[in-house]
């Protein structure tokens, strides 16, 4: 398990929960801090006494106070410390649950783990953390679609036809063959019907006539 | 923004003082001695007709600026112009006011010169008016006010041709010797020889015939010296005249004779007819028929030039009558400029007003709407809360998920007020939108997101999109209970259209809270947005922006 890590948090009854998790896992050597600059300058100073910490667990959005800082917000903090430490692993703990952030902090930045504070929050970082540990990424259920395809909400022109040319009474052969006369490709057999199981899928229909029945309805046919 | 209104009211500013400079600024040439030898030499009712205007203007000039001396002076010149042209009453009148104006001065030797010029010029016009009594009187005040002796001599003759014409001609010989005796003093010959003349004259009518013509015989000797042939002719005149009044015709014709070709010799058409009228009536009628002709062309010429004065002052108060309308007129252009000024401003505070009003008042909406959401949404149900903890009958976890409840509720309201996350793709961000409310309850489905040109939309269109869909979302969360949803998106021309749908409960239409905002914002972009729902056959929307 980690040996030494460090909280950066600005408000203490949070970090009270994120301890009681740490302890947990019986990881003892735990450091708190409420500004970004200080969990900077403690990394820094760690690495500079050759006791580096192997995680920080950090909130993205601090409320500015009197105290002017060089990093302002959790996200800044994560940039740059990644940017000069790679190896230091990095969990973001923040009620942010905008998927472009998450996708932006996982993918570009490199961040280790990404955990939304909610009701099983607590739980889901005790989760980040065993997976992290085994070099594995871990996002929050609620925000896992930054990281699926997105393609899967669009439908396109295509789609629309195939349902048109089914509710015209065509079978799936029909249909093929009604595609290589007029040179639309994919043509294939196979092709439709995979297509025709996405659309089931994303429609919730439970067969062909179900999908059109509900495709009609909404008017898109 | 500060900075900008101060600069735009000195604009203004700047504006008015310019219209202003231009009315008042006046270029202004002192040609007064141009004009003053204009009067002097000129015969041309013009070069007189200019002077004329020329003083008269730098007169309201010099009013303007108090310069008493110069109104004065320019006061006499108008008072000369008006009577070589011949309006005696307007000179006099021209003349009394300068000396009125003359009398508030201090006195200095400039003004005493002036004063006497003034009355000596007021003599001749009551001479020319035939009121001979003020004449003398005001030649007497012009005698009081002479130091030097040749100006006293003008003023002797010119008081004594006065008392000739009134034939008081006892009083004009003893003034006439008394200039006589004064020749000391005075060098000036032609005063003098104009002096003897007269005094010789003057005896001729009181019989003293021998005086008469030793004084006339001196003058002409003075004359003949200063070679001045027009003054030659006044002493052949008074010969020819002595010598006709003596019965010595053959003399008398000599000297007419000698007069008319120095008449002639000058070329003055009133000599000539004065020397052609001694000379017929002594018989000699040679030049009777040139008489004839020279009288007539003197009259039309007399008439002519009658008709110009007329004329001159005719187009002198039709110049001053222009002058005044161009002033009222440049003064109506400035009353307009100011005017224009004043309601600039006025429009500029008022619109800024009225701007900032609307701010104030949507800042006062907005809090306003966030208020009622924290009170309905969040407020109540903590109330709840505490009263099923009261109770104690509950499970703790049945407390916790009314509490993760209210969390949710809290997150979403400042999720909808907060900052959009607008550096990156503006396709991501709305497709992230959508993907955050696709859950297993609900199917989010796009159709055409790709073909849009998000790129070269306005900041201010992306915004309101974001925030209708984002409302649409949320209200179809909350009421409709659909399971799914559908968005299209089409280019139509220039627009962008967009189609939501889902298969929900719907609703009977009612601009509740949610709808009548996105309506406003999609207002405020000159777009539209219509609704359609009825009970149990979803809800739609169509965006146009």
């Amino acid at each position: 398990m980690f040996h030494k890590v460090l909280v950066s948090d600005d408000l203490g009854s949070i970090n009270q929960g994120v301890l009681t998790v740490l302890d947990s896992m019986s990881i003892k050597n735990v450091q708190q801090v409420q500004y970004c600059d200080d969990a900077y300058l403690r990394i820094k100073k760690a690495i500079l006494d050759d006791a580096p910490y192997d995680l920080l667990i950090t909130d993205l959005s601090f409320v500015a106070d009197y105290r002017e800082q060089q990093f302002a917000s959790g996200e800044e903090l994560v940039i740059a410390l990644k940017k000069e430490h790679p190896e230091l692993k990095i969990i973001v703990y923040s009620v942010e649950d905008r998927l472009q952030r998450v996708r932006s902090l996982i993918g570009t930045h490199k961040t280790n783990a990404y955990v939304c504070k909610g009701r099983r929050g607590l739980i889901e970082l005790g989760k980040a953390i065993k997976a992290v540990y085994n070099d594995a990424i871990y996002v929050s259920p609620q925000v896992e679609q930054a990281l699926s395809e997105k393609t899967n909400l669009e439908i396109d022109d295509f789609d629309i036809e195939l349902v048109k040319l089914l509710s015209h009474g065509l079978s799936q052969d029909e249909i093929s063959a009604h595609l290589k006369s007029k040179n639309i490709t994919p043509s294939s057999l196979s092709s439709i019907e995979k297509r025709l199981n996405k659309l089931r899928i994303q429609f919730k229909a439970n067969n062909a006539i179900h999908l059109i029945a509900i495709v009609k309805d909404l008017g898109l046919i | 923004m500060k900075f900008l209104k101060k600069s735009f009211l000195f604009f203004l500013f700047c504006m008015f003082l310019f219209v202003c400079k231009k009315g008042f600024s006046q270029h202004k040439r002192d040609s007064t001695l141009y004009y003053a030898n204009k009067i002097s030499q000129s015969q041309s009712t013009d070069a007189l007709k200019k002077a004329y205007q020329f003083f008269q203007k730098d007169m309201t000039a010099s009013l303007k600026m108090d310069r008493k001396d110069r109104v004065v002076s320019d006061l006499l010149y108008i008072s000369r112009i008006e009577f070589k042209t011949g309006f005696y009453n307007d000179s006099e009148t021209s003349s009394v006011k300068a000396l009125s104006i003359l009398n508030k001065l201090e006195e200095s030797d400039y003004n005493k010169d002036v004063r006497k010029v003034l009355y000596n010029h007021l003599g001749k016009i009551y001479k020319e008016k035939k009121m001979y009594p003020e004449a003398i009187k005001m030649y007497n005040e012009a005698l009081v006010l002479t130091e030097k002796s040749k100006d006293s001599l003008v003023i002797y003759n010119n008081i004594s041709n006065i008392l000739k014409n009134q034939k008081q001609f006892k009083a004009a010989e003893k003034l006439l010797l008394q200039a006589v005796n004064m020749f000391d003093q005075a060098k000036d010959t032609m005063e003098r020889a104009r002096v003897l003349d007269n005094l010789g004259l003057i005896q001729l009518k009181l019989g003293k015939k021998e005086e008469s013509l030793s004084y006339l015989k001196k003058a002409l000797a003075l004359k003949e010296q200063t070679r001045s042939n027009s003054s030659l002719y006044v002493s052949y005149k008074n010969l020819a005249l002595f010598y006709s009044s003596e019965k010595d015709s053959i003399k008398a014709r000599n000297y007419a004779l000698k007069a008319y070709d120095v008449a002639n010799t000058v070329n003055s058409i009133s000599y000539k007819l004065d020397a052609g009228k001694r000379l017929i009536e002594l018989g000699d009628y040679s030049v009777a028929k040139e008489f004839v002709y020279l009288n007539d062309s003197l009259n039309t010429a007399t008439k002519l030039s009658e008709n110009k004065y007329a004329l001159l002052k005719y187009d002198v108060s039709i110049s001053e009558l222009k002058s005044q309308k161009e002033k009222t007129k440049k003064q109506q252009y400035q009353f307009i400029a100011f005017i224009i000024f004043l309601l600039g401003t006025f429009l500029f505070f008022v619109l800024k007003s009225r701007h900032k009003k609307e701010k104030v008042l949507q800042v006062y909406n907005t809090e306003t709407r966030i208020s009622k959401k924290v009170h309905d949404e969040v407020a109540n149900d903590v109330y709840q809360v505490m009263t099923k903890l009261q109770n104690k009958n509950y499970l703790n976890e049945d407390v916790l998920d009314d509490l993760e409840d209210i969390y949710t509720k809290t997150r979403d309201i400042s999720k909808e007020s907060s900052a959009i996350f607008m550096e990156h793709d503006f396709e991501d961000g709305i497709t992230d939108l959508l993907l955050s409310y696709n859950s297993n309850a609900v199917n989010v489905i796009t159709k055409g997101i790709t073909t849009i040109d998000w790129q070269s939309l306005p900041e201010i269109k992306k915004i309101a999109i974001y925030r209708v869909l984002q409302e649409l979302m949320t209200n179809m969360k909350k009421h409709s209970k659909a399971n799914i949803v559908v968005l299209v998106f089409n280019k139509e021309n220039k627009k962008i259209s967009i189609n939501y749908k889902d298969n929900g409960v719907g609703c009977t239409l009612k601009k509740y809270n949610g709808l009548q905002n996105t309506e406003n914002r999609i207002e405020t972009i000159n777009g539209t947005i219509t609704f359609d729902s009825s009970i149990n056959n979803g809800f739609k929307a169509n965006l146009i922006i």
